[in-house]
């Protein structure tokens, strides 16, 4: 992802590349979905990779957006909206799709889909960034993420910060398993829409929002450090389960 | 009567709610220019108890490029309005209201990175959500459905899906 997606640093403002990088992320899935079916299965896998290409554009040009728009003090809290909208936007989002799943057809799902990807995107023209410094396209892009990247592991304060990255990390590997648990359950579409999509949703929103509460002031690395217990404090009844059906085997 | 038959911490309470409201509300006149005079400003201000600050016109002219140079408003008890700081007492579900919406003079609001991000979560929601229940109807066996979906979680978050049957 690195390769490609410092590309909105140069010729565009980034909102503009945030708004292109949903739109083509729209059209994808809304083909994608057009092509759902076991026969079609490589060309949904392209078109869909196709949009993950394109919506990591909008990751990058949003935090580009935050960092350099707004002073230190406010980045904590938009940091905080920032996972809100990530996790709790798109949880109620697959909701809705799964709502619509239940009344439309799948093309006009796709269509739908496309929309909620794409609209949000166009508030960011309402955001007055100045224009872009005039650069080259990749003349030596990648050689400055090379030293940039050389520079973080030979800095002593920052080395060992990196291994903080293995956190969400993870958490990210068993955020891709939550969908699993209700399907395995034979839960219908209902069930996975109120579970993983509604529930889900108002509750990895609050979460995030939570972060809103802690003063911008405070020791990060205190917050950082206090996030893992308190999430671990979440999945008791969970990690029980498993074990239970673990022995059971 | 209702403000009559609660206590006065309840009623002040009351009374904080319909301000912000009424701040709300005037700020959406404010930045749809239904109310551009000063007079018509000052009068604002005197209905909220709020003061005026610095107006110097052109939100441009304020502030051409990078981040806001106002004062950092702690979004609690600060409303800042084309480039106009509002000093009032807001409670914290306002403030986060009030966050949301998308810009000021200047930059954009911390909450309007929850609008920018929404099609980048409403994406990876489809793909982790909605795809395996339209895949299943599709008649899409479970084990190509694992493995396509191995291969879409890298581009966007950039984390390598630890699920063994990839």
């Amino acid at each position: 992802m690195f390769l490609w997606t410092p590309i909105v640093d140069v010729k565009l403002r980034r909102r503009t590349w945030l708004v292109l990088g949903a739109s083509i992320t729209a059209l994808f899935v809304s083909v994608a979905c057009s092509l759902l079916g076991a026969s079609h299965l490589k060309l949904l896998t392209v078109s869909l990779l196709g949009g993950g290409v394109m919506v990591a554009l909008v990751m990058a040009s949003c935090g580009g957006l935050m960092v350099t728009m707004l002073p230190a003090s406010e980045q904590s809290k938009a940091s905080a909206w920032n996972q809100a909208g990530n996790f709790g936007g798109g949880v109620l989002g697959a909701a809705i799709v799964l709502w619509l799943v239940q009344r439309l057809s799948v093309p006009l799902v796709g269509l739908a889909a496309a929309v909620l990807i794409a609209l949000p995107a166009y508030a960011a023209f309402t955001i007055p960034e100045p224009p872009p410094i005039a650069s080259s396209w990749f003349r030596g892009r990648l050689a400055e993420i090379r030293r940039e990247g050389l520079s973080v592991l030979r800095s002593p304060k920052r080395r060992w910060s990196i291994l903080l990255l293995i956190a969400p990390g993870s958490t990210c590997a068993a955020q891709s398993l939550l969908p699993f648990p209700p399907w395995r359950r034979t839960t219908g579409g209902t069930g996975v829409l109120w579970t993983n999509g509604v529930a889900g949703g108002i509750v990895l929103a609050v979460g995030s929002l939570c972060g809103l509460l802690v003063p911008g002031d405070w020791d990060h690395r205190l917050t950082y450090a206090g996030a893992g217990p308190t999430s671990l404090c979440h999945h008791p009844q969970e990690i029980l389960q498993q074990l239970r059906r673990a022995l059971h085997r | 009567m209702l403000l009559l038959s609660t206590s006065s911490q309840e009623g002040r309470q009351y009374s904080h709610w319909i301000r912000t409201c009424v701040a709300n509300a005037w700020t959406a006149c404010f930045r749809a220019g239904v109310v551009p005079t000063p007079r018509a400003r000052n009068s604002a201000g005197f209905l909220l108890s709020v003061r005026m600050k610095a107006s110097s016109g052109d939100d441009d002219a304020v502030q051409p490029s990078g981040p806001c140079p106002l004062p950092n408003p702690n979004f609690r008890n600060t409303l800042t309005v084309d480039g106009h700081i509002f000093p009032y007492r807001g409670s914290f579900v306002t403030g986060m209201l009030r966050s949301l919406w998308a810009t000021r003079a200047g930059g954009p609001r911390p909450g309007s990175s929850v609008w920018l991000i929404l099609p980048l979560g409403i994406y990876v929601g489809f793909i982790w959500t909605a795809l395996p229940f339209l895949l299943s109807r599709a008649g899409v066996p479970p084990r190509a459905d694992r493995a396509h979906r191995c291969a879409l979680t890298a581009p966007p978050h950039l984390d390598v899906s630890l699920d063994a049957n990839c």
